[in-house]
């Protein structure tokens, strides 16, 4: 007996451990058992199964084409590819819709507002070039792709697909330790990695939960797919006829895409042999009937709880960050900007990365949003070699290719950057809003700042060996 | 029935359905006459059923494993207001898992006036395995018999009134993503809550080789210290498991708590 | 962790306690040389170590010969149960990998204060045996007394119950561990090839070296062997059904429990339905319910035909 524990209570805890004792090792089985008697019984008496249903035969077929062994995966690449496809391209129109509304007449709008109040000129830059509209440019880029992505990627979830496709990767997630639904939590990173990383939460398993997590980051997201379009058709389509330029471009946007999931395996791997290591644990995947999806509701609700969520989280850290974006074009040190001292730093190390110090300083100061990278670094490229812009600190974009190819050009692009910086678009730090939500949803610092360092590795790798083999050919 | 189109924009998420008597309270219930819990499988349209009753929008979808957090929200009905508060899905009680943890504890310590234990009407057999394990740790509990569209689609059909006779407790049948079946809901949690319903909950027979003796016994100590507890059989097949929250009850003597009648100052309960 | 100079200390005395009580389990004969070659420490440490030990009453020396007094048998059996508990706690309770649980056990016996062990003795259902087939000591000092020889030493044709397996060298127990023994399995010895020892463990015909063989004990099986229909749910083909006789025993912890509520119990009747299209894993229809299990898992399920 020890303190605390009344002598009844005591008398009741040693009768428990002796009686404990003598009982039959696998009690936990045996009570099991005899409660799924009782409710077999119960419903062996309650219910009445039809035979025949339409339902069930409708079942059988869709699991056989969709689980099958010829079709499986087909299908899903086939889906999954259209549901990119329908998201690229069908966010372009309200892009431009809300990119005109909020960028062009609302800055300016703000901007008379705030020259007719007399605000003066650096509260002004700050606030309305500064911090409106990189926010303003985040909320334009991300909301279209991501109330488009998330509704259908929700209707197929509510539908009861998702499920089978961490059936079907399965096998392959196990040979490197994970669960088969890390296939879902990359699906969903192609959306957006914040909602990727909190979709892990469906992994049971701590172990295999971290791993999802710490390597979601490897799903070239939304906000980096116009990135990678926009660059492999300058710099890479540029490379081959013109017949050809478009397919080599689009060729190598998935050739980065399949990278992703190639470097995520292989983090997995590296991860489950290393920091996180354990067999792959359990696996027991319920795969729930086929229900018909409720295709409204699942709209409101799939935007309401990610599209909103995810944005709200990027608007919290796009406000902070225009500032930084301003500023760094717009205070003077030593008769230069503080971005040039910055990309003067960085041009070196860039160089080395097959790159450039804009890019550096750009994947710096945009950390909220991978959407305004590109915005940052024609800004600082046009500041930097006098080409006029939109103005210091006033992110921009051009609508026509070579006008784009000539800023870039002027600032010292080859294809070389170009590549580099479609592989270093996909291994990079993860943007705020996921690194926060990876803090949110491990609560470890350690995980967190493996996970924001992690994708550096391959992409540093990377980059150094493609710029070195590519200026030894050159030369 | 509800169907979505019928309902104007914006008005499109869950609460196109009216519901007479049904007041939604979201986040805030403020003050409180009763708890309901509900319980469930993962995947049975739990959080359909609490996106119903407090007009709140938890995200929902047909994959296992999508609410983690304990959600809360309230509601009132005929003149009553409840806090609902949404369990972790789990399949069983028995497992020292952070989940089946949660929701045991809070189902025997959280003392809830009404347990709702929502199961799939198409895989009834085993969501009675929870069903019934509830039914060992409180006698207030209404089955919500979840997903009666899909089980007749899959030609499963429920002798609803046989079950709850089995079960000793009210079992509705309901379609929670349209809204049916919904004021039976209530009308069961509300009768049980005021004690209008009175509930003879199934007791299991464990019939467990050498399980018997060992838990009578213990079973008697139990009462005998503790006083005359509903569920004093299922504390003492906790303690011969090693149910370390139980065990510490046992040790601080707050399991004497759960004889006494639920306190009647619930109104002030915040 | 860095330790103590005192931790350091009484780190050592456990291991020296637990070392004499291990030989005297063995039969053999405990020394200062003994202790420091299975300790890896220096003689010299051990020799200043020693009075201090039989000052304390723990140990006795007759002649070269060391042996625990009883009290110091006493606090080798506290030292013997905490690493075992934990033992149990890490496979129950974690995912801790197999491999580990030995390693990591070695360094929590020393932290477990006797009032941390009976409340992880509690709070794991007091459990009579570690995960190994080792008993674990009760909190009086009682251990259960162990049956069993080695699996080498039987014949062709003879029917056995694993009791016990050696988690001692590594390199061999990782052998043994793959093959997902667990004490309490039943075991049907086929005969000896090439060094090879070929064994029906519960239905699945297995391999193991003579060397392994040789650290897993067992009994004469006092019910026989397992019926000639008994297989794993690996082994039933797609369309095939069959019914659950039980869950491996090497099944525990987290694995275990989500089978059973998933309705893999006694008497469930489980249909292979589909595979995915990699082949692994397979969709079975159980219980009104489809549920996914990889290979390894349905490894693990007893099954017979029906």
């Amino acid at each position: 007996m020890r303190a605390g524990e009344s002598d009844a209570a005591g008398a009741v805890l040693d009768a428990a451990r002796e009686l404990g004792w003598h009982l039959p090792p696998d009690l936990n089985d045996r009570i099991t058992e005899a409660i799924y008697a009782e409710s077999s019984e119960i419903a062996g008496r309650r219910i009445r199964r039809r035979g025949g249903s339409l339902r069930l035969a409708w079942q059988e077929t869709l699991d056989r084409i969709l689980t099958g062994r010829w079709t499986g995966i087909p299908v899903m690449l086939l889906l999954l590819g259209s549901v990119l496809w329908v998201t690229i391209v069908g966010a372009n129109y309200p892009s431009a819709l809300l990119a005109d509304l909020l960028l062009n007449r609302g800055w300016h709008l703000l901007r008379e507002a705030a020259h007719a109040m007399g605000v003066p000129g650096w509260l002004g830059g700050i606030t309305v070039d500064g911090m409106y509209l990189t926010t303003a440019w985040v909320v334009s880029v991300m909301l279209p792709p991501m109330a488009i992505f998330f509704p259908i990627f929700t209707i197929l979830e509510d539908f009861g697909y998702l499920p089978r496709v961490a059936f079907n990767l399965d096998r392959i997630f196990k040979a490197v330790g994970a669960h088969g639904k890390q296939a879902l939590t990359m699906s969903m990173g192609l959306g957006c990695n914040a909602a990727g990383v909190v979709a892990c939460r469906i992994i049971d398993s701590p172990r295999e939960r971290l791993i999802a997590i710490v390597t979601n980051n490897f799903a070239l997201c939304n906000g980096r797919w116009p990135t990678q379009m926009l660059i492999a058709s300058v710099f890479v389509g540029g490379l081959f006829p013109p017949v050809l330029g478009g397919f080599a471009a689009a060729g190598a946007v998935l050739l980065v895409a399949g990278l992703g999931f190639a470097l995520a395996w292989l983090a997995s791997l590296v991860l489950s042999r290393t920091v996180l290591r354990g067999e792959a644990s359990t696996f027991s995947l319920e795969l729930p009937p086929y229900r018909p999806p409720n295709i409204l509701r699942t709209f409101y609700t799939s935007i309401i709880d990610r599209t909103i969520f995810v944005l709200f989280r990027a608007v919290v850290f796009a406000l902070p960050a225009g500032a930084v974006i301003w500023l760094t074009a717009n205070v003077q040190v030593g008769g230069q900007s503080l971005a040039y001292w910055m990309v003067a730093a960085l041009d070196g190390p860039g160089w080395w990365l097959g790159l450039n110090g804009v890019i550096l300083v750009a994947y710096i100061v945009a950390i909220p949003a991978n959407e305004i990278v590109i915005p940052t670094v024609l800004m600082l490229t046009v500041l930097l070699t006098g080409q006029t812009g939109a103005g210091p600190g006033v992110m921009f974009e051009v609508d026509d290719a070579d006008r784009f190819r000539q800023i870039l050009a002027a600032g010292g692009w080859t294809a070389l950057t170009g590549v580099c910086l479609m592989i270093f678009s996909l291994c990079h730090n993860p943007c705020s809003t996921t690194i926060y939500t990876i803090w949110r949803e491990t609560r470890s610092a350690k995980w967190t700042v493996l996970a924001t360092l992690l994708p550096f590795v391959p992409g540093v790798i990377l980059c150094v060996l493609i710029a070195c083999v590519w200026r030894a050919m050159a030369a | 029935m509800g169907s979505c189109a019928s309902c104007g924009a914006g008005g499109c998420g869950t609460a196109e359905v009216r519901v007479p008597g049904l007041q939604r309270l979201g986040l805030r219930p403020g003050t409180w006459d009763g708890i309901v819990a509900l319980a469930g499988n993962p995947n049975t349209g739990k959080s359909t059923v609490f996106n119903r009753l407090t007009g709140l929008r938890q995200h929902t979808g047909n994959w296992p494993g999508k609410t983690i957090a304990r959600a809360e929200g309230g509601f009132a009905y005929r003149g009553r207001r409840y806090r609902l508060i949404d369990l972790p899905g789990t399949y069983s009680l028995l497992s020292a898992s952070p989940d089946e943890e949660v929701a045991r504890d809070f189902i025997l310590f959280g003392r809830p006036d009404v347990v709702v234990v929502v199961t799939d009407a198409t895989a009834l057999e085993r969501n009675l395995n929870l069903a019934l394990q509830v039914l060992q740790i409180t006698e207030r509990v209404v089955v919500c018999l979840n997903l009666t569209d899909e089980a007749r689609a899959l030609g499963v059909e429920v002798d609803v009134a046989g079950l709850s006779e089995d079960l000793g407790v009210p079992v509705v049948p309901c379609v929670a993503r349209e809204g049916e079946g919904m004021i039976a809901l209530l009308d069961a949690v509300h009768g049980v809550s005021v004690g209008e319903i009175e509930c003879r909950p199934r007791r299991l027979k464990l019939s467990v080789p050498g399980l018997t003796g060992a838990l009578d016994r213990l079973t008697s100590l139990v009462t005998g210290a503790f006083g005359d507890l509903p569920q004093a059989r299922w504390v003492a097949l906790r303690l011969l498991h090693g149910d370390r929250r139980i065990t510490e009850a046992v040790r601080t003597g707050e399991i004497a708590r759960l004889g006494a009648a639920v306190p009647a100052e619930s109104g002030a309960r915040s | 962790m860095r330790l103590s100079k005192g931790d350091q200390r009484r780190v050592l005395v456990e291991d020296v306690l637990k070392h004499l009580h291990d030989c005297r389990s063995r039969g053999v004969s405990a020394t200062e040389a003994s202790a420091g070659g299975a300790l890896g420490v220096g003689l010299d440490r051990i020799a200043k170590l020693l009075p201090e030990l039989v000052e304390a009453g723990l140990v006795e020396r007759r002649g070269d010969c060391l042996e625990l007094t009883v009290a110091g048998e006493g606090y080798a059996l506290s030292v013997i149960r905490a690493h075992r508990l934990y033992e149990t706690y890490l496979a129950d309770r974690t995912g801790t990998p197999l491999g580990e649980w030995h390693r990591r056990a070695e360094v929590e016996e020393h932290r477990l204060s006797p009032v941390a062990q009976d409340r992880l003795a509690d709070s794991l259902g007091n459990p009579r045996f570690d995960p190994h087939g080792d008993p674990i000591p009760t909190r009086g000092g009682e251990v259960v007394a162990q049956a069993g020889r080695p699996l080498s030493g039987f014949v062709a044709g003879e029917d056995l119950v694993v009791t016990h397996m050696e988690d001692e060298p590594e390199e061999v127990f990782s052998e043994i561990a793959k093959l997902r023994l667990a004490p309490g399995m039943r075991l049907r010895v086929l005969g000896c090839s090439r060094g090879r020892l070929r064994v029906e463990v519960e239905g699945l015909v297995q391999e193991l070296s003579l060397v392994a063989a040789e650290r897993v004990h067992a009994v004469l099986s006092p019910a026989g062997g397992p019926a000639a229909s008994q297989r794993r749910l690996s082994a039933i083909s797609l369309g095939e059904s069959a019914r659950v006789l039980g869950i491996s025993p090497a099944c525990r912890g987290s694995e275990r429990t989500r089978l059973l509520d998933l309705g893999v119990v006694p008497g469930s009747i489980v249909e292979a339905a589909f595979s995915g299209p990699l082949g692994d894993p397979t969709a079975y229809r159980l219980r009104g319910t489809m549920v996914g299990l990889r290979r390894e898992q349905a490894e693990q399920i007893f099954v017979e035909r029906i």
